[in-house]
Order: C-alpha cells, then structure tokens, then sequence
C-alpha cells in the first residue's frame, strides 16, 4: 500500500494546485462579470421606464388633440347658449368622453375647463368625488394658462384621490363661423383636461426586482416617494441629503452607495421629468451575497472536479501499476504456500508483462519439480505403484466413506514366497523384473474383480511397501467370501509361472487378510492385522491365504467347502427332483407337476434350495445346476409318457442367470431333442422380477421358445410390481399368484382385493391363473369363487416322488365345489 | 331584363292596390288629396321598440306603396345623442319625448306642422296638443302614460307602493332592480321620494337627490329598459322590479300574470310621447302621410289597443272598448294624475348637475339587462 500513498500523494498537488488557480481566477472574473451585470441591469431598467413615461406621455398628448378635435366637442364649445348647451350637447359630450375612457381606462378623468378655470364638464371611470369646480386657482390652472396655446403636460397630486397623476391639457381655440373666416380669430373656448393614472409606474415598481430585496421607486422633485411598496414600506419622504445626493448623481449616471431604509445600498437614480424620478436600489450585502454564492459554486465546482480527476486519475493508474503487482505479489504468496498452480495473466506487453511471464516461467518449473518429489514421496519408483504413506492415505479416506456408509472393507497384506531366491541366484534386475511383473499381475486381479473398474482406483488399492511385499485395498466387499475369492483369484495368478532372463521359475505368495469393521478402524490397525494373517497363511502354508480372524477363516472354509461339495454333488448325483401336482382349481384333475430340486448331502443330509440355489448363482454353478433339473425332469416326463401319464405337464423353474447365458434356447432345444417329448408337456417357470429386468433382446429368445410350444409362466406374481401394459407385451401363458398373496385371502381384504384384481385382470389378459400355496378349504373356496384356474398347494399335496406322483395321479380325489 | 320584368310585375300590383284604396278613401270621404302612390319610397322612422302596431304598418306600406325603416333608441338621452350627431338629420319622423320637442325645435331640426300635410291632427285633444313648449306648433302627440313601477307580486313579500321601495330596496329586491337609463328618469323618482317637484332647479335638493340614487346603485342590476317580449328579466324572474312606462307593464302582463303596475304613492311623471318630421327630411309628404294615417281614428283606437297607452286622439276613443277606459293602469285615476308632472325644461345650472349626477351614477354599470 505505500506506494499506492505515494501515488497518492503526488497526484494530489498536481491536480489541487492548478485547479485551485483556476478556480480563484474564475472567481474574480465571475465576481466582477456579475457586478457589472447587475449595475447593467439597474441602469437599463431605468432607461426602459423613461422610455415608458415618454411614451405614455407622448400618446396622452396625441390622443388630447384627437379628442378635441371632435366635432361634437367643437360644437360644444361654441355652444354659448346656456340651454343649448347642458339640456341637449352636454349628455351626448358625456358619452363621447366616457366611449374615450372605455378605449384608455388609464385616462380616469376627462374634463373640461372653462377660460376661467370653471370646470363645465367632467367624466370620471370610476365613480370620484369632485373637491372644487372652481380650477382657476389652481397651480395647475396658472401654468396651463401661462403656457398659451400649446399642449400641457405635467406630473400633479390630484386633489380629488390624493394620487400623483399625469395631467394633460389643450387649450380649445375655435374661429366663430358666424364671422368672416378670413378676419375671424382664433377664440379661447375653453381647455379639454385629461387626469391619467400612473398605475404602470406603481405596477412596474411592484413587479421589478434586483435580486433578492432590491427594486425601483419614483420620488416627485422633492424626493417624497410616488407609490407604496408592499416589500420596502419605509417612510414617504426621502432624507433630503440623501436625495440631493441622489438628484445631483443622476446626470453623471453613477452609482451611489448610500444608507437607503436603513440598508448599505447601491443607488442608482434618473430623472424623467422635472416632476419625476426614478431610483433603482439593491443592498450592498446581496451584491455581496451573490458574489460570496458565485464563490462557493466555483469552490464546489473546483472540489469536484479536483476530486473526480484524482479518482479518475488514481483508478487509472492502479489498474495499470498497483493492481498487477499486488496481484504478482499475491502469486509470490500462494508459491510460498506451495500452490503452485497459479494462472497468471501474460498478454500485456510492457514490462509488467515481461515480469508476469519470468514469473510465471519460474512458478512453473516449480511446480514441475515439486510435482517430482511428491511422486518421489507417494511412489515406488520401481513397480509405479503407491507406497506405503500413499496407501495408507486413501485407506483413511476409504475408512471414512466405509464408515459413513456402513461397509466393509479388506485389506490384503502379500509377500512373494521364492524372492530371495530369485533374488540371490539371478540378480537384482531379475528380481525387480519379477516384481514389476508381479504388480502388473496383482493389477489385473483387482481390475477383473467385480469392485473396481477404474484403473486409476486399481493403481491406488495396491502398493508395495517393502522388497516383496503388497497392500492391497477391497473397499465395499461382501463379507469374507467376497474378500477370499479375490484372494483366491490372486493365488492363482501367482502361480503361473514367471518368464525372466529366458528362464521360467515359479513364486507363490500368502496373503493375510483383515477385515473392517471387525478386525480393526483405522488403517495403521488393520494393515498390523493383515500382516498378522499374512505370517499366519506363511507358516501354516505357503501360497495360501488367511484371515486375521479365525470365525472368518471357518466361514470362508465353510462356504469353499460347500461350493466343491455341490460341485461334486451335481457330478455324483447327489440331487434329486420332487414334484408338487397342480390342480384344476374346480375339478380337482391334475393338470401337472412342477418340478423341485433337492440336495442329499451324503454328511448334512438333506439341503433346501433356499440354501444352496443363491450359493450356486454366486458361484455360477446355477448353469450346470439349472441343466441338470431341466435335463432330468424332461427325462421324468419322457418315463411318464411311456407309462401311459400322457397329460402330465412339467414345471421347471429357470433362474435369471441361466435363463440370460447365450445359448439357452439352444440347450432346451437340445433337451427336448435328446428326451423326444412336445414341448407343450414343457412349461417354464420364470419370477416376476426377471422377466421385468430382461432386455428386449433376452425376451425374443423367450418368444422363441414359447413359438415351439413351451409353456411360460410368471413366478411369484404380485410381487413385482408389473404393470398391465407390460404383462401384455410379455410372451407368457399363466400367471402364479404368489403365495403371499394366497396365504390371507380368507381374513385379509386387501390381498383379497388384489387376488380378485389379478384373476380379473389375467381373464382379460387371456391368461391362466394358477395359485401357489394353497392350504386351507377356505381359501379353495375362495379361489373357487372367484374363478382361479388351477391351483397348488399342501392341501392338494406336498412335493412328493415320482412314484408317489403316479399313484397320486392314479387315485386323483374327487373335489368338491 | 329580369330586373326590369320584376319592376313591372311589382308596379302593376301596387297599381291595382292604389286603386282599391283611392275607391275606400272616396267612399269614406275623410281623405283630403294626397297622392297614394310613393313608388317604393323608405321612411325613415327613429322611435322606441314594440310602439306600433305591426299591421298598421303594414297597412301603410300597402296603402302607400312605401317602407318604413325603424331605428330604436332605448332612452330619451340616447335618441338625443342619436341627433346631435347627424345634426338632426338622416331620419324623416322622430318619435319624441314632450320635453325634447323644444329642444329639437330650438336646433332648427323640426319642420313645422304648417308645412306638413296631416288632416288627422284635427281630431287630437287640445290638452295633450299643447302640453310641451313647442309641441303645438311642430309635432302630433301619440301616446300619454305614466312613469311607474312593474314588479312581480309573486317575488315580493308585500305590494310596492312608493318611489322608496325601490330606493331603499328591501333585501328581497337587492339586485333584482333595473332603473331607466333616462338621467330626468332617474332624478324625478328620486325627488319625489324625497317629497320634491321632479322639476326641482334647487342644487340641495338635486344633491340629495343623488346621495338617494348613489345609495340605492349597489343594488341596481342595470340602467336599462326592460325587453317587453317574453324573454324578458322580469317574465324570467331574474329582475323582480322595474322603471317601466304604464303601458310596456301591460304587454309584460300578457307574457306573465303576476306582473303588476303601481304608479307610486308620491306620484310620478306624466309624459307625452310626440311625432314629429325632421326639417332635413326629403319625403315629408310620406311622412305626413304616415302620420295621418296614424291618426285615422280606427288606426288610431287599433294601435292603443295593441301598445296598451291612452290615446289623445278623441275619434278614436268611439272605437275603444269601455274595459279599456276602466284600465287604471292605462287611465289612471285623477288624484293619481293630481300628483304627478310632466316634465319641464331646468335651469342651465340644475340641468348641468343633472347631467353630473347621472354621468357620475351610471358610471362602471352596464346598460342592457
């Protein structure tokens, strides 16, 4: 920020300076321009108004001569008959005079005088009372007549309202027609007075202001003011100093400053006529105050400017200086921090730009090398996999998420069996080659295993740690059977045999498994534990595997050993079909069997599907199993057939595994080949849930399947979920109503409600409807009612032996409805 | 040539006219020789609105082959002003107030009955003949009636009786009063309010006078004559009293009936409406025609019945309804007419102030209602 101060501070004078200089020139100028302005318009005001007398005084003196000159008032004045004169000119002279007055409504008095100052005759506008008729001794009068014959013009107070006027007069001279014209003079008739009010003056002093408080005023010769003032009362009369004061300057046309009402004023005075004078005044202070006002607007204007031009100039010059340095300087910052990774701006051209780009070269080269150390940190430079702190990084990582979600996870610790061996007789490169070779192994394993398929993920979950020994990470695994199949998986890679230096020789490895959450929560924990197991597995046997726990040893133990026993059993004919009749549901005929197998365990005895048939999907022994079933009940069919049992159909349950694998349709093909029975006595049996996740492509191998006459039948329906317009579009025959559905037909509405639905539903559809578990009377009766096709159940029968079928089938109880 | 046919046209119907009416004139043997024909002739006629008979007029034009052009004044002063400014000229008969006759004669303006053609005259009563200076000898009398006050009795909470009623205008009056433009008009009611001669020459008594004027102005809504057709201010409601001539309150009768006449109790003006030729006329045969046949005493009785004035003309009254002689308003009782005065010519003096008083009152106050 200092150099932004100092920026600052040397903007500030450059621009204040000069600004202040021009800003005080102004002023004066101003000042001086506005005070001559204002003495300007006193004076030109006062011009105007002597414009206006003269003009208001000259059309008076026109329009009297027009006046008198009127016929009417000529015959008037020569009117001498008394009678004559006021009983029949003088009403129409009346209207004549007031139709003048109406014209000039300023002209508010018209008169006219007898020679000897006798007023004959008056008009006013507005009712006035009437002092004297006699106006002989007037001033006024004695004037008129010492002026002879011309036309009189002169400012007067009239008597008759006390206000100052302009009284214009002519004298009326007429020549008598009754004598000769050519000897005839001239005869004094009598004047024609016009009385006008001055109330342009009075309103031009009203209106006319000089700034605030200042305006104009009229004295007579003697300086008493003409007109009140509403805004400047003050007394009637002038000081008599300040007006000679006042009438000595008129002349000069200069201004006087003067106490006028009590004010330090400026006073500038013209006379219009002897009788009449004009002043214009204004108060010192207000001149003052407009130049003080100027003043302060020039200071306000030199404030802004100066403070805009310094904005202007500051943010100028700190986008083109201040802001990259602050922002080089803030780069140098987030480098000293270790961020190396900074965009920086390099498309200026001039030296900041040159400086951003040196550092910008430096800031990456940096960042090159610290990207080397930390892979010098993280890596086994060797194999390319993490190490150990790498490793046990993102097994803290993992652990968190495992934790949150409630998963388990394993950690593999391995150590190559033969290295030292290897090591000691064909070198070290050959045995960092095999170690290379062993981590491109260990990678596949873990990429073909069904948690990871990200690479980067695989290269992340093994790492070596030691000369020859790996960690190995399996977030989200499924129990230790999940973990032991990768182990075993890994085992197996080990022991194909390594080509090195043109030699083939074999290396094992053992393994040691810990499990999350059971043998520890954090990773140090858990890779002790697996390297426990790994010990373990070394000493009881080498190439194997272990468990840090023994329950989970047994539980893996247990299931590898039923797998191989159901292996063997699928071999050894350890399996056997038993067969469960389905009924007419009114009838009571055995319209077929379905198919169930069991296990004979020669040491356990017999085993429920429920417990081997998920066994056998995981390990994929469904497909030899699901063939087996098919093979040997199409074969039970077949011995029926020949045993005369013709109409006994068979039931045959196909799993979503074995019904997806390619080349099933070629197999029950094969079967029904191979057994020479019509597929129509074949019915196949698949759940719900796996015709509803089946791909299009998957249901046309159904669709070819049911072409040859198979029977379809959905499992377990109800339990899925399908929709009406689905069911339509799927090539089945039948409909099993799952025997959940069944079971509270009797006491429970709402699985009575659905049953009804679906019965109603499947009619509609074409479809059979057959009804799994049926136990009661009751619910037969039900089903009776509602008109449920076939139906299947401990009330009918259990799963039962061939033989058994047949005599079943033989007796074949009568139902009754 | 179409101008021509259309003459001719014209004149052989005015011929056929003439004939008929020379044949009724022989027959009545009352016509003296006067010719019939004046061949389309205009007669200018310088008088006061709706104070004829239009079929009379009509009757003339036929019977004369001639027009009569009116020109109205709508005051004794105006029609005054109206002649100083042709000095009496530019009008061939002038209808005009008694007291003016003098006046008008005096400025040369009047021709002389001498010199005038109206055999009719004979029938007029002396009294009304030679009731103004002057009036004898240059002009017929017309009309008599009386000065007083119209006023709408439905408007008023009680009769008007008096000059002072209109003077000192009761709230119910204020601004609903027109007063008559004429200054001697305005003087006499005020005089006679005060108990004075309308004729005073005493300046105190014209002084007070005008105060009473002055006082009463405020509440003046004009100095004026009202309009006599039903779109009147008074038929209307807007005016509630007025200075009104006798018989102009009768015609405002017709339009509205709760329009009543009072000729107040201080009594009031007398006038005489006269006819007369002016000296400058060019068709004083036509206007002595026309006078004449103003004062053929059936016209005559005609004419009075439709302006509602009593006639001077003594011939005519044999043709006038007895009702008509029993209408107060147009025959007002004597110890009425006892009180009342014509109008008399002023001393220059009081006639100067008059002029004063009115030009002063009448001022800033418009003239038509």
């Amino acid at each position: 920020m200092r150099l932004q101060k100092k920026t600052f501070l040397l903007l500030t004078p450059t621009i204040v300076l000069p600004m202040l200089v021009l800003g005080v020139l102004a002023y004066v100028q101003l000042k001086q321009t506005s005070e001559q302005k204002t003495l300007v318009q006193m004076s030109t005001l006062l011009g105007q108004i002597q414009l206006q007398v003269e003009s208001y005084i000259e059309t008076a003196e026109t329009n009297i001569e027009l006046f008198s000159n009127a016929n009417l008032i000529q015959r008037y004045m020569l009117a001498d008959d008394e009678l004559e004169r006021y009983e029949l000119l003088q009403g129409p002279v009346l209207t004549l005079l007031s139709s003048y007055q109406k014209g000039y409504p300023s002209y508010y008095e018209i008169r006219i005088l007898l020679p000897d100052g006798y007023e004959d005759t008056r008009s006013t506008i507005t009712p006035l009372a009437n002092v004297t008729e006699e106006e002989g001794e007037s001033e006024f009068f004695k004037t008129l007549v010492s002026e002879g014959g011309k036309v009189y013009s002169g400012f007067e107070v009239n008597p008759d309202n006390g206000e100052y006027c302009l009284l214009i007069a002519k004298p009326i001279r007429i020549k008598d027609s009754a004598v000769d014209p050519i000897l005839a003079k001239p005869r004094l008739l009598g004047y024609l007075v016009i009385t006008a009010d001055l109330k342009f003056l009075s309103d031009q002093q009203r209106q006319t202001k000089i700034g605030q408080r200042g305006g104009i005023f009229f004295t007579d010769r003697f300086g008493g003011r003409l007109f009140e003032s509403d805004v400047d009362p003050g007394e009637h009369q002038l000081p008599p100093e300040l007006f000679s004061r006042l009438a000595g300057s008129v002349a000069g046309e200069e201004t006087i400053r003067a106490n006028y009402q009590g004010t330090r004023s400026l006073l500038e005075g013209l006379r219009i006529n002897e009788d009449l004078y004009a002043f214009a005044v204004l108060p010192e202070r207000e001149l003052f105050k407009a130049s003080r006002q100027l003043g302060a607007f020039v200071a306000a204007i030199t404030l802004v400017t100066t403070l805009a031009v310094s904005a202007l100039l500051f943010v100028f010059l700190k986008n083109l200086i201040i802001t990259p340095i602050t922002k080089l300087r803030h780069t140098a910052y987030e480098i000293g921090r270790g961020n190396l990774e900074i965009d920086l701006n390099t498309d200026r051209k001039d030296e900041i730009g040159e400086l951003t780009t040196s550092f910008r070269e430096m800031s990456d080269s940096l960042h090159r090398s610290s990207e080397q150390i930390r892979y010098l940190a993280y890596y086994d430079t060797l194999t390319n996999l993490p190490n150990r702190s790498m490793f046990t990084e993102y097994l803290k990582t993992t652990l968190a998420h495992a934790k949150r979600k409630k998963e388990s996870l394993a950690v593999f610790f391995l150590d190559l069996d033969n290295f030292k061996q290897v090591n000691d007789t064909l070198g070290h490169s050959a045995g960092d080659a095999l170690l290379k070779e062993m981590a491109g192994r260990l990678v596949e394993c873990v990429r073909g295993s069904d948690y990871l398929a990200v690479p980067d993920i695989a290269q992340q979950t093994i790492a070596r740690v030691g000369g020859d020994e790996f960690l190995l990470l399996l977030p989200d695994v499924r129990g230790p059977q999940g973990a032991a199949k990768v182990a075993k998986r890994i085992l197996s890679a080990a022991s194909q045999p390594f080509a090195i230096s043109n030699y083939e020789f074999y290396v094992g490895v053992s393994v040691g498994i810990s499990m999350y959450p059971d043998d520890g929560n954090n990773p140090a924990s858990l890779i002790r534990c697996a390297d426990v197991a790994m010990y373990h597995a070394k000493r009881n046997e080498k190439g194997s595997f272990r468990f840090y726990s023994e329950h989970m040893n047994t539980l893996a133990l247990k299931r590898f050993t039923l797998e191989s026993d159901l292996r063997k059993a699928i071999e050894d004919d350890q399996l056997r079909l038993l067969y469960q009749p389905l009924v007419d549901c009114m009838t009571g005929t055995v319209q077929g069997v379905e198919a169930l197998v069991r296990w004979e365990h020669p040491r356990q005895g017999l085993i429920s599907p429920a417990s081997f048939i998920p066994l056998a999907e995981d390990t994929g022994l469904i497909i030899p199993l699901g063939e087996w079933v098919l093979r040997n009940a199409c074969m039970q069919a077949k011995a029926w057939r020949e045993k005369g049992f013709e109409a006994m159909k068979i039931s045959v349950n196909v799993s979503y595994l074995q019904f997806r694998r390619r080349g099933f349709a070629e197999t029950v093909q094969a079967i029904l080949k191979e057994t020479n029975i019509p597929a129509e006595c074949l019915d196949m049996e698949l759940t719900e849930s796996t015709m509803m996740e089946a791909p299009a492509d998957d249901l046309e191998t159904l669709e070819r399947i049911k072409s040859w006459g198979v029977g379809i039948s959905m499992d377990d329906f109800g339990t899925g979920y399908s929709s009406l317009a689905s069911l339509r579009n799927l090539p089945i025959d039948t409909l099993k109503i799952d025997r959940s559905f069944v079971k509270n037909i009797v006491g429970d509405n709402d699985d009575a409600v659905i049953v009804k639905v679906i019965i109603t539903m499947a009619r509609l559809l074409k479809l059979n409807v057959v009804a799994e578990g049926v136990e009661t009377v009751d619910q037969l009766k039900f089903l009776q009612r509602e008109g449920c096709d076939v139906i299947q159940g401990f009330l009918i029968s259990r799963p039962i032996s061939s033989e058994e079928i047949e005599q079943f089938v033989t007796q074949e109880p009568a139902m009754t409805a | 040539m179409l101008s021509f046919a259309t003459r001719t046209l014209r004149g052989v119907k005015h011929l056929t006219t003439a004939f008929l009416i020379t044949v009724a004139a022989v027959v009545s043997s009352t016509s003296a020789q006067q010719p019939h024909d004046f061949g389309g002739q205009e007669l200018v006629f310088l008088t006061w609105s709706e104070y004829l008979d239009p079929e009379v007029v009509t009757e003339f034009e036929n019977k004369f082959n001639a027009k009569i052009k009116f020109v109205y004044y709508e005051s004794d002063d105006t029609r005054t002003e109206i002649l100083v400014a042709s000095e009496g000229k530019g009008y061939d008969v002038i209808l005009t107030s008694g007291l003016d006759v003098q006046k008008y004669v005096r400025q040369g303006w009047l021709e002389s009955k001498r010199n005038l053609n109206i055999p009719n005259n004979r029938h007029i009563k002396p009294r009304w003949a030679n009731a103004f200076p002057k009036a004898e000898t240059h002009a017929i009398p017309y009309f008599w009636g009386t000065l007083g006050i119209a006023y709408r009795k439905d408007l008023v909470s009680k009769p008007i009786t008096s000059w002072n009623d209109l003077l000192n205008p009761p709230e119910e009056l204020r601004g609903k009063i027109v007063m008559n433009r004429y200054s001697r008009d305005l003087t006499a009611a005020a005089l006679k309010a005060l108990g004075h001669s309308i004729n005073s020459n005493d300046r105190n008594e014209l002084k007070a006078a005008e105060n009473l004027l002055q006082a009463q102005k405020p509440y003046v809504k004009a100095y004026s004559y009202v309009v006599l057709s039903e779109e009147s201010a008074l038929v209307k409601g807007d005016i509630v009293a007025s200075m009104i001539f006798s018989g102009d309150a009768l015609m405002l009768q017709e339009h509205h009936p709760d329009i009543e006449y009072a000729v107040p109790a201080e009594g009031g003006n007398i006038w005489v409406d006269y006819l007369a030729v002016l000296s400058a006329s060019k068709k004083k045969e036509l206007a002595s025609a026309f006078i004449n046949l103003l004062n053929e005493p059936k016209i005559a009785a005609r004419n009075a019945e439709f302006v509602y004035y009593a006639t001077p003309n003594t011939a005519a009254e044999q043709y006038l309804p007895d009702e008509y002689f029993a209408n107060p308003v147009i025959y007002p009782p004597e110890e009425q007419l006892s009180k009342s005065e014509f109008y008399k010519p002023l001393s220059p003096r009081a006639q100067k102030l008059t002029n004063s008083i009115i030009a002063q009152l009448i001022v800033g106050k418009t003239i038509h209602d």
